[in-house]
């Protein structure tokens, strides 16, 4: 005698809730690693664009070079006013002396400010530039079956440098003085005659000035170094500009080259009354390139022609 | 009842089955992801002798087992391949090996791109061996071999102050 209760139609239904159950939640990992994929080359191309900031124009290593000069600047003026003004047979070049002295430190002055007014525009444009990105990343809604992507945020933001970079500053191997100065106080790397990145190279007479020589990757055989993306555990902190979402007060003593991004997201799902949500972060440390070779100065011969004296 | 059985046993095991060979696929997609993110972090490092040792020691360590479950690498091969940025010409070499001159950042083939290229042998178990009378069954009874193969772009063309050679060549 058959069950006409019908059973097998019972059976059925439950198979084809089981694989319901099974599609969605296939669908939802591969949701997940869809955003998520998603999410990491937004955040490469956010910390490549905004580590451009950085050196654009190689701003970063001329700034470098100049305060550098600035300092054999002070360092050679210094010298010559102290032989002027330590010695009777040169006494009377000692105002003059002196004069170059004070036009010297005003302008290393001057260049500290200058510098200090590069970092802060570095961040904030580097800031900027990723703050507008999410934005209009956020303008385009993720649409995605049962899942609801949260508008993306910065989680995290840091600025820094690369860990054993040197700056792009060359030793001073023509002022013999300075170079002792500055491989006694362990300012310069013997092996490849750079200066060290992020210093503060103070003079012993003029110690009220900071030169402040920040890390950047420097040019070899004139090779400049191209920006990249790169491992974390490479990457050092100098500012934090954003933690746990909340942006913080920065100042930065140097340069940055490098920063360190992770942005987040939640995915929710779709018309639960109680919220499943889940965390998608993502972190990413972008380096920016590296100085560019010193253009030699192109000296024109001067043309005579023939009838000219 | 008797005949209702019947059927309920077939769906049972049609659906053993089918679970049993549907963690292939998704061990395959693991192990696909996962040498996509591996691949993508080995270019992401200052020279290339750290990438090249990370194969050489962890995958051959491994060689039987990796993190994942159920999937045994047998054979893992790191090649880099450099595309001329007008894409006529194309090399594959050796990562243990010095990279010819002509193809160096500042060769005559260049400039051209660098790919981290990594091949990967793997066989992946289904979620429970089932012995099929001696027989080896891929899928059921034996593992089944997959070649997965990865690639991501170099990242850094830079040059090492202290030796003067490009990182890639490292």
């Amino acid at each position: 005698m058959r069950n006409k209760s019908g059973s097998l139609l019972l059976l059925m239904l439950g198979v084809l809730a089981l694989l319901l159950i099974a599609v969605s939640v296939y669908s939802g990992f591969s949701s997940v690693l869809f955003v998520q994929q998603k999410l990491q080359e937004q955040t490469e191309n956010m910390a490549m664009e905004a580590v451009q900031n950085f050196n654009s124009g190689d701003r970063g290593g001329r700034m470098n070079n100049v305060v550098a000069a600035c300092r054999e600047l002070v360092f050679n003026s210094r010298k010559v006013y102290s032989i002027a003004a330590g010695s009777k047979q040169y006494m009377v070049f000692a105002p003059l002396a002196q004069l170059y002295l004070e036009e010297s430190r005003d302008s290393a002055l001057f260049m500290g400010k200058e510098r200090d007014k590069l970092v802060t525009l570095s961040l904030t444009e580097a800031h900027k530039s990723l703050k507008n990105h999410v934005n209009n990343y956020n303008k385009n809604e993720m649409l995605l079956p049962w899942i609801k992507v949260e508008p993306v945020f910065i989680s995290d933001l840091q600025a820094g440098y690369v860990s054993g970079t040197e700056s792009n500053v060359s030793a001073p191997l023509g002022n013999a003085d300075l170079l002792e100065y500055d491989s006694q106080q362990k300012y310069l790397d013997s092996k490849t005659n750079l200066y060290l990145g992020n210093i503060s190279a103070r003079l012993p007479e003029d110690s009220d000035l900071t030169f402040k020589i920040s890390c950047l990757a420097p040019p070899v055989q004139g090779t400049a170094s191209p920006s990249r993306l790169g491992s974390p555990q490479e990457f050092r902190p100098l500012v934090t500009m954003v933690k746990n979402g909340e942006p913080a007060v920065y100042k930065s003593d140097y340069l940055p080259s490098a920063v360190q991004v992770k942005l987040a997201t939640e995915l929710a799902l779709k018309g639960m009354i109680s919220r499943a949500e889940a965390p998608v972060n993502v972190s990413v440390t972008g380096i920016g390139n590296g100085a560019s070779p010193i253009p030699l100065p192109t000296l024109k011969a001067e043309t005579v022609s023939p009838g000219r004296r | 009842m008797a005949e209702f059985s019947c059927y309920l046993a077939i769906l049972v095991a049609f659906g053993l089955i089918l679970i049993d060979l549907a963690a292939i696929p998704l061990r395959l997609g693991q192990l696909d992801s996962t040498l996509a993110q591996r691949v993508h972090q080995m270019t992401m490092e200052d020279r290339l002798s750290k990438s090249r040792k990370e194969i050489d020691n962890n995958f051959q360590l491994n060689q039987t087992q990796t993190s994942i479950e159920g999937v045994h690498i047998e054979d893992a091969n790191l090649t880099i391949l450099a595309i001329s940025r007008q894409g006529d010409q194309t090399i594959s070499l050796d990562p243990h090996k010095p990279i010819p001159s002509a193809w160096l950042p500042d060769g005559t083939n260049c400039p051209c791109t660098y790919q981290l290229n990594l091949k990967v042998h793997a066989k992946i178990d289904p979620l429970a061996i089932v012995p099929i009378a001696g027989r080896n069954v891929p899928g059921l009874s034996a593992p089944v071999e997959f070649a997965v193969d990865q690639s991501s772009n170099w990242e850094n063309l830079g040059r090492d102050p202290y030796t003067g050679q490009f990182y890639i060549n490292e």
